[in-house]
């Protein structure tokens, strides 16, 4: 089944629940959410740790599948996608910043960037990539020689030189402090207007739903609100 | 090389210690098979091409004397291939300067141009011409040991004359590849040799002008090993030239001898790598477990970013690859090394003209697959989490460790008694009964190797003390040339240095229980012998029965029989007519296959005044060196063979201590190799993960010693545990692999003295703590003020 609207969506969710099982009990994470993510946005949801964030971030990645409900990316159902299916979407489209950077710590800097780009049917090279966050001259650095803004810099040229459609950042500066988290959050937005690709951001910080097109709120497993902005802050703007 | 490759090599590289133990393991375990089985292999392909070469013979039959030209009426016999006479006997030997007794056996070189049965392989000189009557060819093993040389003299007491030849030259001969010294176990090249005359000086000697007195021969090809339907059917035609003994190939001493050791390699070949690959799947498994868990975020990242399962779960997979490939490389390369000495060893043992070590291609590719086969198993239950893995459940922060409550928390009156230390102790090794296991199981693997070597000592010296000083406990035995009179002892006893004199009556038969044969000797023994005696398990001495047959068990399994029964013996001398005799009682035997009888009862059967074959001596302190007693030993006419008795004893303690020291020495190697694989891997798994729970302690002032007081406790309860099951274990395994091993000649009993215990259970603590000091090494480096930042 294919939604109306899902012509000019990216991504659309509709009446997307996911129930886990805890041991004896069911924990319902997510309960109908309905949702459109459009193209060339950049969406940032936000709400309290436990709202279902990274389970919706999880099930637009293809990373996760809905209980029951339907996820369309392109106007293809993927929930209903085997797993090697979802592998190849994931390689072919999508985009995942962490927390926590998840860098190979075995790896250069560059070596983490080319893990993506070997998969990649049309990456950029991992060299211009680092170059675009502005890591040309510690290429050659492992992680643990990288400082905790540099090494979430890697994690965004890792996504990037793969010239995803949908990047998706799960709290991307939750481990940072302001001023590095800032400079993410700028090379972010700079990706989005320059190469325009979608982005999908979710943190709890909530004055940085201020630099997204549109925002949503997220409570108990339900969005509560949704709101575009009218003007969008610059990063210097913002504070938390 | 793609990034991930470089991923996994760094990642070996930064664990080189646990890589390089976890290797050895393996290729310890592939060095045995490969070695072994190449040995094997080895030995098989040098007797099969020596038995072709030499056409060894199927059969031997022994007679009294037989006329050559009656030979013809045997030749048409059905499944006869081609038989040939010889003569053959044995012989004592005089050289000069020497004054230990030495003998040897002589035989006849059979006519030139004919393609000999058990041909000879010239190593100097040449053999003596058809008619030359003063010429011999040496066994090259005694001519070695004498260091004697073509041209050289040597005297030969041949039919009770003195026969003074010149040597021609030396051989070997595919049917004395184990040539044991008569009486012993083991060859005494120095005191016993191998002589080969012409068939003329043979036929002076032994007054056997036109006859022979053995048949060897060969079947056609289909009756091979099994030549009994052929040969038995030629007993009633040979028994009027005396039949002394029929002995097919499997029964011949040499070709036993060697058959034992091959049936000896291959079960080690199996049950040395299964031992080591076994810990080897489980350090691995618990490496490769530990790993996984530790790389979640890594495998939820690779999974996000596109990897398939499949390439995800290939990437882990190629860890125990890796080492697999590594150790495997390094176990066959080490194994031909190996199989290379064993070559040079065992040409110390049996008599080939030369063991070639050859590279077997296909143990190779077996020995490389056994250990890709090992490390993929050990992998695949880690390597398998990583596929169950979703990204998104890869990516969520693992849950924290279950602890479990413990068995010994039901009884919480013992539990409290325990105190925190204990407690903790036995809760953290309740966290992964997987690990406990492997823990456990190399500790067990590692002491059952040591208990193995300490119990073959230990077995041994005991076999060697019952045999010795229980058995038999003369020092010099005179075998007599034929049966004698009471007299024969009284001369024995004027020989200067002589303490003790006893007779026995040996006599040599076939014995038949149904339709089983067996060509026995019966030892007839008094109530009087004290110098041989039969003892049971406990070295009592069991006095011969009034009547009827104290029998081996083994003998009596083997022929179906048990107290009471009764069987048939045909004398091969003497009145040869058949008589029953009664099974009076079964005795376990450990060297040897003597039967035990009463002598008056054997006399009687015999039907004559003979009530002498041997005569065994025992001397008084220090006369063993004595010159003038050998020089009168030597000169004794109507002694056929003089077994040095003490000579066999030193011998084996000499071959034994050798052996078993190098054998201990590889397994406690070995044993020590699995111990610091295991201990390495558990102490750095166990760092690794509760590192903030080590810097905690650090913060809250424990010392890194006391730190490591917690994992050494937890590595000794286990290894401890572990290593008490490896001495039931151990002891078990030793106990069927002397069954294994086990020949008719030679059965060990296992035995483990509390002594050995002991220090097995030390050199398990030992090596426990010694592995231990480089976790602690490790525990002392870490940064524990940084990983108290470290991110959960």
């Amino acid at each position: 089944m294919v939604a109306p609207e899902a012509s000019q969506a990216m991504v659309q969710l509709a009446d997307v629940s996911r129930t886990y099982r805890m041991g004896e009990v069911d924990v319902t994470v997510l309960r109908g959410v309905d949702l459109a993510v459009e193209t060339g946005e950049l969406m940032v949801i936000v709400g309290p740790s436990g709202s279902g964030k990274s389970t919706l971030l999880n099930i637009m990645g293809a990373m996760d599948r809905p209980s029951t409900g339907s996820v369309h990316f392109r106007g293809r159902d993927i929930a209903s996608m085997s797993d090697r299916e979802l592998t190849r979407f994931r390689r072919d489209h999508i985009g995942f910043i962490f927390q926590f950077y998840n860098l190979v710590p075995t790896l250069t800097a560059r070596e983490n960037v080319v893990v993506a780009t070997e998969l990649a049917r049309d990456p950029l090279d991992a060299a211009e990539a680092l170059e675009m966050v502005g890591l040309a001259d510690r290429m050659d650095h492992f992680p643990g020689q990288l400082s905790g803004g540099e090494q979430q810099r890697v994690a965004v040229a890792r996504a990037v030189a793969k010239q995803p459609q949908l990047l998706l950042c799960d709290e991307p500066t939750g481990a940072l402090d302001a001023e590095t988290g800032k400079a993410i959050l700028r090379l972010l937005v700079d990706i989005n207007d320059r190469l325009g690709t979608t982005i999908v951001a979710i943190t709890h910080n909530a004055p940085i739903a201020r630099l997204a097109h549109r925002y949503l709120r997220l409570g108990s497993g339900r969005i509560v609100e949704r709101q575009f902005n009218t003007r969008r802050a610059a990063v210097e703007e913002i504070a938390w | 090389m793609s990034v991930l490759d470089r991923k996994l090599r760094r990642e070996l590289l930064a664990q080189r210690g646990l890589l390089v133990s976890i290797t050895a393991i393996v290729a310890l375990g592939v060095a045995c098979f490969v070695s072994m089985c190449a040995s094997y292999l080895n030995l098989l392909a040098e007797r099969d091409g020596y038995y072709r070469d030499g056409r060894m013979a199927h059969f031997w039959i022994d007679m009294v004397r037989m006329p050559r030209a009656d030979i013809d009426r045997l030749a048409h016999m059905p499944g006869i291939a081609r038989m040939q006479m010889r003569i053959t006997y044995p012989v004592t030997i005089e050289l000069e300067g020497v004054v230990e007794p030495m003998s040897g056996r002589v035989l006849s070189l059979p006519d030139p141009g004919l393609a000999a049965i058990n041909d000879i392989v010239i190593r100097s000189g040449r053999r003596p011409e058809p008619g030359d009557r003063t010429g011999v060819m040496v066994g090259e093993a005694f001519a070695r040991a004498r260091g004697l040389n073509v041209g050289d003299r040597i005297t030969l007491l041949m039919g009770g004359n003195r026969h003074e030849l010149r040597i021609t030259g030396t051989a070997q001969s595919c049917e004395f590849v184990y040539l044991m010294a008569p009486g012993g176990l083991l060859p005494d090249p120095k005191r016993h040799g191998l002589f080969y005359i012409s068939r003329e000086l043979a036929e002076d000697a032994f007054d056997m002008r036109g006859a022979a007195n053995q048949i060897i021969g060969r079947v056609l090809p289909r009756h091979g090993e099994y030549p009994d339907a052929v040969i038995d059917p030629l007993r009633p035609l040979l028994s009027p030239y005396g039949l002394l003994s029929v002995t097919p190939r499997r029964h011949q001493p040499s070709h036993r001898f060697l058959q034992d050791e091959l049936d000896g390699l291959i079960a080690f070949a199996v049950v040395a790598p299964l031992l080591f690959l076994g810990v080897a799947v489980l350090v691995i498994n618990v490496k490769m477990t530990r790993l996984v868990q530790q790389q979640r975020p890594i495998i939820g990242t690779l999974k996000s970013l596109g990897y398939s399962d499949g390439q995800v779960v290939w990437h882990y997979v190629k860890f125990g690859l890796l080492i697999g490939a590594l150790g495997g490389a390094m176990g066959v390369a080490g194994g031909q090394l190996l199989a290379d000495w064993l070559a040079v060893v065992y040409l110390a043992y049996f008599e080939f003209p030369q063991i070639e070590s050859r590279f077997h291609p296909v143990l190779a590719a077996v020995g490389m697959g056994f250990s890709l086969g090992a490390t993929a198993v050990g992998t695949l239950r880690g390597a398998r989490a990583a596929l169950r893995l979703t990204p998104a459940d890869a990516l969520r922060t693992s849950p924290p460790l279950k602890v479990r409550r413990t068995l010994l928390e039901r009884w919480p009156w013992l539990w409290r008694r325990l105190g925190v230390d204990w407690q903790n102790t036995l809760r953290n090794l309740s966290r992964s009964h997987m690990r406990a296991v492997s823990g456990g199981g190399a500790a067990t693997t590692g002491v059952a190797m040591i208990v193995l070597a300490l119990v073959y000592t230990d077995s041994l010296n005991e076999l060697v003390e019952l045999q010795y000083e229980h058995v038999m406990l003369s020092d010099i035995d005179l075998t007599l040339r034929d049966f004698a009179g009471p007299r024969a002892v009284l001369d024995a006893a004027n020989l200067p240095g002589v303490q003790r004199v006893e007779p026995l009556l040996v006599v040599a038969g076939t014995l038949e229980s149904g339709h089983r044969r067996r060509e026995v000797a019966l030892t007839g023994l008094t109530e009087a012998n004290r110098l041989t005696q039969a003892i049971d398990r406990q070295g009592r001495r069991i006095e011969p029965p009034k009547r009827g047959l104290l029998m081996p068990r083994w003998l009596a399994e083997r022929l179906e029989l048990q107290p009471g029964d009764s069987v048939t013996f045909t004398p091969a001398r003497g009145d040869r007519r058949p008589q029953r005799l009664t099974v009076a009682r079964t005795f376990e035997s450990f060297v040897g296959e003597a039967i035990y009888i009463h002598r008056d009862q054997l006399q009687r059967m015999l039907g004559s005044g003979a009530a002498v074959s041997t005569v065994q001596l025992r001397l008084e302190p220090g006369a063993a060196n004595d010159e003038r007693l050998f020089d009168a030993l030597n000169k004794l006419p109507q002694v056929e063979a003089i077994g040095d008795v003490q000579r066999q004893k030193e011998l084996l303690e000499q071959h034994m201590v050798g052996a078993l020291r190098i054998f201990a020495a590889f397994l406690t190697g070995f044993a020590a190799v699995i111990f610091f694989g295991s201990i390495m891997t558990a102490g750095y798994i166990a760092i690794a993960e509760r590192q903030r729970e080590i810097a905690t302690l650090r913060a809250l002032g424990y010392g890194p010693w006391a730190v490591g007081m917690l994992l050494l406790r937890e590595a000794m309860l286990l290894n401890i545990t572990g290593a008490l099951i490896g001495l039931v274990l151990g002891y078990y395994l030793a106990e069927a692999s002397l069954q294994i091993v086990a020949t008719e000649l030679v059965r060990v009993p296992a035995v483990l003295h509390v002594r050995s215990m002991v220090i097995a259970v030390m050199l398990a603590v030992a090596f426990t703590f010694i592995a231990h000091l480089l976790v602690q090494r490790r525990i002392n480096r870490m940064d524990w003020l940084e990983a108290l930042k470290v991110k959960e």
